[in-house]
């Protein structure tokens, strides 16, 4: 069990390419930290610097309060499960998970006793005796973790562990090192690509997009108030609709104008918009699938919120549709129910949940309605 | 397309079949005909020998050998004469075991050592350095002939067999394979092991040389057979002909004993043979995993 304390870690490769830029962030103890982003936003590398792989080209690292910069990675009581296992192929499984205990001379009983107490958690008791080319994808799996957890480490990192299973796999996989980290009560740190690990297993994320941070908060916030446009975008499945509207002022109502319809904002955002002075400037308005609506209760009581479109493609994903419809010229993903039936082509009306709307400055991109947009101290705009 | 193919096949498979007997056919004519009788090696091929090919002009002689794959009679004297009668063979058989063998252990040890730092540790000057090496592996033998000579004249190893051991140790081709070879072991695992606590030595001894068993052994069949098979390194360096390996041997035996030239023959490829046989699937595997094409 430890914290950690990233302050303002920087790695700048030779040929002056800087893959993180001011790193700072405080992980907790027993926290399960999810570093996600798009490949090449760093987040690897600040995953390699905390387990010592990678050189800290400036700032510090603080490993229980203990500046850890210039640790060999074997004294840094960390263990890390690859994207690709880096399972040693030419020794069993028991003596892939007994590797690093015997390189620490435990005695053979301590070894034998954690390694089964290991495999008995991973399910991996059956597999001791077998080499890894003999095991399946998900066993695999496993036994990295196994590696990982029998030398009981401060701190567990992880690195896309999951990138090379299938998606049932992944699945099951995602739930089991939650569990994991329930009952193991360890710091982890998890690198991922993937919104939806992302999203389930973290007790908190980093954002992260060109070696810097976008947004540090919990999976739920972060879905509900991202930061900026590449945040909202990056998180959510599908990621949020953006459209370009005009903002202007009615009557003492603030609307966005989108196409020749006025869509009203609701007075606590629209009155954040003016005082910023966006009034008859053009926004970046962002909203979600699900806030978009296709039929029902709400286009009979808002139809001034509707919008007319063409429906150009339907994906079925079981519990849930969305439709892919244009409207003023730009398509946007709309939730409906598997009920709704429309065929492709079909004119209809897509119904806007202004009051869960976001709106984005055009240029800077950052989310100029929400509360969160004015806590500077947990993102940094590129 | 299917007749197509099947006819495709047979054609490739015949080409490959002739291409397999004209390289397999002298193998089978040295190792049938040393079970031979003088005489009946001298019925075979006396009539290629020099004496007779001087009479060339003369038509009624016969001009043609014989190649005669199975004896008239199994007999073994002509392996009795070279491992029995005539000590000389096993005297140079043991001068080729004190230089090949220190080569190959002493090859495998430094290239193992030396491509693991230029495939996985980095260095200042590393990519210069194998430029280097790889410079002085394309070079000629004849090339580094004359200062490797000088520098076992300064050093005082001339007619030793050390004069031939130590550049044999430091050749750059176990290098060049094994480095190819150990490119290939993703990083991931020296990482893993580092975390794990490992040092650079347990590093390289607990997963660097088991994962790179089969380039090792490629590395060490090839080095085998090169240096069993030296011919000009012995000749120039060892002027005492009872330090001379076997390689030399054979070049000894005169135009009268063609038998003992067959028995010799195949006893001396019979190291390399079950040292192929043996180690095969390595030879395949190494060569194909360290992407040198033959």
């Amino acid at each position: 069990m430890a914290s950690l304390y990233l302050k303002n870690l920087s790695k700048t490769y030779p040929g002056r390419v800087t893959a993180v830029r001011d790193f700072s962030l405080e992980i907790k103890d027993q926290e399960f930290l999810i570093l996600v982003g798009p490949s090449g936003c760093g987040k690897t590398t600040v995953l390699r610097m905390i387990a010592g792989l990678e050189e800290i080209s400036s700032g510090e690292l603080y490993i229980d309060d203990r500046l850890v910069n210039d640790v060999a990675a074997k004294d840094r009581d960390i263990a890390m499960v690859f994207q690709n296992y880096a399972l040693y192929p030419h020794l069993s499984v028991y003596d892939n998970m007994a590797f690093g205990l015997k390189l620490r001379k435990i005695p053979k009983a301590e070894i034998r006793k954690n390694v089964q107490e290991a495999a008995r958690i991973l399910a991996l008791e059956d597999l001791l005796k077998r080499k890894p080319k003999e095991l399946s994808g998900g066993q695999r799996q496993r036994v990295a973790l196994g590696r990982a957890i029998v030398r009981k480490p401060k701190v567990f990192l992880m690195d896309e562990p999951l990138s090379n299973l299938d998606a049932q796999l992944r699945a099951q996989m995602r739930i089991e090192i939650a569990k994991l980290h329930k009952n193991l009560q360890t710091t982890f740190v998890y690198v991922t690509h993937d919104q939806t690990e992302a999203m389930t297993m973290g007790t908190r994320i980093v954002v992260m997009k060109d070696g810097l941070i976008q947004q540090i908060d919990s999976p739920q916030s972060i879905y509900d108030h991202p930061v900026n446009m590449f945040v909202a975008g990056f998180l959510g499945s599908p990621g949020m609709n953006f459209l370009e509207v005009l903002i202007i002022e009615q009557n003492g109502c603030i609307f966005a104008k989108l196409a020749d319809t006025l869509l009203p904002v609701p007075t606590a955002g629209g009155q954040k918009l003016k005082e910023q002075g966006y009034l008859d400037q053009e926004v970046v308005l962002g909203i979600r699938a699900e806030h978009l609506c296709g039929s029902g209760d709400f286009l009979d009581r808002h139809p001034e919120c509707a919008l007319r479109g063409r429906l150009e493609f339907t994906e079925l994903r079981g519990a849930e549709t969305y439709h892919y419809v244009r409207i003023a010229g730009r398509e946007v993903v709309v939730r409906v129910s598997p009920e709704l039936r429309a065929e492709t082509g079909q004119e209809v009306r897509v119904g806007f949940n202004m009051s869960k709307a976001h709106f984005f400055d055009q240029e800077s991109e950052v989310n100029v309605s929400s509360q969160w947009s004015i806590r500077k101290s947990e993102f940094r705009s590129h | 397309m299917n007749r197509n193919h099947r006819i495709k096949n047979i054609l490739h498979i015949t080409v490959l079949l002739v291409l397999a007997v004209i390289f397999i056919f002298p193998l089978a004519v040295t190792v049938t005909n040393s079970f031979m009788s003088e005489q009946e090696i001298a019925d075979n091929y006396d009539p290629v020998t020099d004496k007779n090919l001087s009479s060339y002009n003369d038509n009624t002689a016969n001009h043609f050998a014989r190649f005669q794959l199975i004896p008239d009679v199994v007999v073994l004297k002509q392996y009795y004469n070279v491992l029995i009668k005539k000590t000389q063979f096993l005297f140079m058989f043991w001068n080729s075991v004190l230089i090949t063998f220190p080569i190959v252990i002493g090859q495998t040890i430094v290239a193992t050592l030396a491509a693991y730092a230029f495939a996985k540790l980095k260095f200042r000057g590393r990519n210069f350095l194998f430029f280097l090496y790889i410079i002085v592996m394309l070079m000629p033998f004849q090339v580094t002939l004359v200062p490797n000579y000088l520098m076992a004249g300064q050093l005082g190893l001339l007619n030793s067999h050390w004069s031939i051991i130590f550049p044999g140790i430091f050749s750059t081709f176990g290098v060049f394979l094994l480095k190819q070879y150990m490119e290939q072991i993703p990083d991931s695992y020296i990482e893993a092991a580092r975390v794990d606590g490992a040092n650079q030595l347990q590093i390289f001894l607990k997963i660097i040389v088991p994962m790179s068993r089969s380039g090792i052994a490629a590395m060490a069949i090839l080095v085998f057979i090169d240096n069993w098979n030296m011919v000009e390194q012995p000749l120039i360096f060892l002027q005492d002909a009872a330090k001379q390996p076997l390689s030399l041997y054979l070049s000894r035996i005169i135009d009268g004993e063609k038998g003992l030239a067959f028995a010799a023959s195949t006893l001396y490829m019979l190291p390399v043979l079950l040292n192929f046989l043996y180690a095969e699937k390595y030879l395949l595997e190494g060569i194909r995993l360290s992407g040198i094409k033959g």
